[in-house]
């Protein structure tokens, strides 16, 4: 009895020593490949970077290259270039995805990943411009996808691929864009990669051009647009009226207008204090407001404002 | 020479300026993040660059401390953050300039050669 209680410890001391060494030399593996690719990642940026600041001719040369996971490693320096910055020669990146085809790379990567890998992978791929034929192929695949994150990627692919389109890509998109994507939108637009003119897409009958046409007024603080803020307020469409709102708000412009009056009646009880929360983290104070604000909830905007001064957050400037 | 410290935790971002700025004719150093031992350090640059906002607006006064360790630095923060609020409050908490990102590389060298000049030409 002893001696089987013994050689069931020992195989279990085996056993674990065994599993202890090869997690021990799994963990050496993955820092020692971590260390490649960042040293790798640097290596391709400066060269990337020189050339990009330097000028000169569009080819670039880069060490270990022939390896696919050098190729992955720098298709994501290109795309977090371009990611982070503008006014570069888009030729020399768009050169060097040509020359590695780093397009046709990725997707299949995009292909062999799944769950939120596959994800960032065709985040990378829309980031960086894609030849016609990777562009085709990953729009068969996944322009139809449930996942909201693989919509948006085809969406930012669509817009980085044919700007000139962007209204009616964003027209055909049959998904509402949510403030996050919203944001992923702006950020191309403010790279320059697609068109700033807000007036179309605020004229726009489809909720999507619209909210994205109400995003830019923020984000810029286009007063001018006043009128189309006002009109998107009386428009039937909840989501594009509560932007159209928020919006009025965040250029800090007159509310005293029967529009915003009957959007605040329409809104439930939460929606209506989440509002009261934005205009006092908006500056307004409760009297500046008191028109619109029916009665019995004067006390609470009240609390609101007292709350936001109290936290050093907003200063009252209206 | 002029000095440039670049404060940043993104690897990427550091590399990268840490790169673009080393075609303008100054030594630059990059730090991960800030601590209190930096000061002291960061107090003798001539330009410290961050892409973190929070110790400006913490309460932790970076820029009295900067400036209690003997140093005048310029301040230049890059950061997504974009609305006005905190923005006037990193111009009002001593910070020289502000850039959102994405941001053009080549204007913001040519931002920091034209400081360069006028600190050589006193």
């Amino acid at each position: 009895m002893g001696e089987v209680a013994g050689i069931y410890a020992l195989t279990l001391f085996v056993v674990s020593v065994l599993f202890a060494a090869v997690s021990i030399v799994h963990a050496q593996t993955h820092r020692r490949r971590e260390q490649v690719r960042s040293s790798l990642e640097r290596c391709y940026l400066s060269i990337l970077n020189r050339r990009l600041l330097e000028g000169g001719a569009t080819v670039c040369h880069f060490p270990l290259i022939e390896r696919r996971s050098s190729r992955l490693t720098l298709a994501r320096v290109v795309a977090h270039i371009g990611a982070v910055t503008y006014g570069y020669d888009r030729r020399v990146l768009s050169e060097v995805v040509r020359r590695y085809e780093l397009d046709k790379l990725l997707l299949e990567q995009t292909r062999l990943s799944g769950g939120m890998r596959r994800v960032q992978w065709l985040h990378t791929l829309a980031q960086v411009e894609c030849g016609e034929r990777t562009y085709r192929r990953m729009i068969k695949r996944f322009t139809h996808s449930h996942n909201r994150y693989i919509a948006l990627c085809v969406t930012l692919a669509a817009l980085n691929h044919s700007p000139e389109r962007c209204i009616a890509i964003l027209a055909e998109r049959e998904r509402r864009l949510s403030p996050f994507d919203l944001a992923e939108v702006l950020m191309m637009l403010k790279r320059g990669l697609i068109p700033v003119a807000y007036q179309p897409l605020l004229r726009a009958e489809q909720a999507n051009v619209r909210l994205l046409g109400l995003c830019i007024v923020r984000y810029f603080g286009v007063t001018e647009a006043e009128e189309e803020i006002v009109e998107a307020i009386a428009t039937s469409d909840r989501e594009v009226a509560e932007a159209a709102l928020f919006t009025l708000c965040a250029l800090r412009l007159r509310l005293e207008r029967g529009e915003v009056q009957r959007a605040a009646e329409r809104m439930s009880v939460g929606e209506r204090r989440a509002w009261y929360r934005h205009l006092a983290s908006e500056g307004y104070s409760a009297q500046a407001i008191a028109h619109v604000l029916p009665a019995e909830d004067r006390g609470r905007m009240h609390d609101y404002v007292e709350q936001a001064v109290a936290s050093y957050k907003r200063l009252l400037t209206n | 020479m002029f000095k440039i410290a670049i404060i940043s935790s993104d690897q990427f971002l550091r590399t990268l300026l840490s790169n673009s700025l080393g075609l303008v004719n100054a030594r630059v150093t990059s730090y991960e993040g800030w601590s209190e031992e930096l000061i002291g350090p960061l107090s003798h640059s001539n330009l410290l660059i961050t892409l973190s906002s929070y110790p400006f607006l913490s309460g932790y006064d970076v820029v009295r401390r900067l400036r209690d360790a003997g140093g005048r630095p310029r301040i230049y923060v890059l950061s997504w953050l974009h609305d006005e609020q905190n923005v006037m409050s990193l111009l009002e908490s001593g910070v020289d300039q502000y850039f959102t990102l994405p941001v053009s590389v080549p204007r913001l060298c040519g931002k920091i050669a034209a400081q360069i000049n006028e600190w050589r030409n006193g």
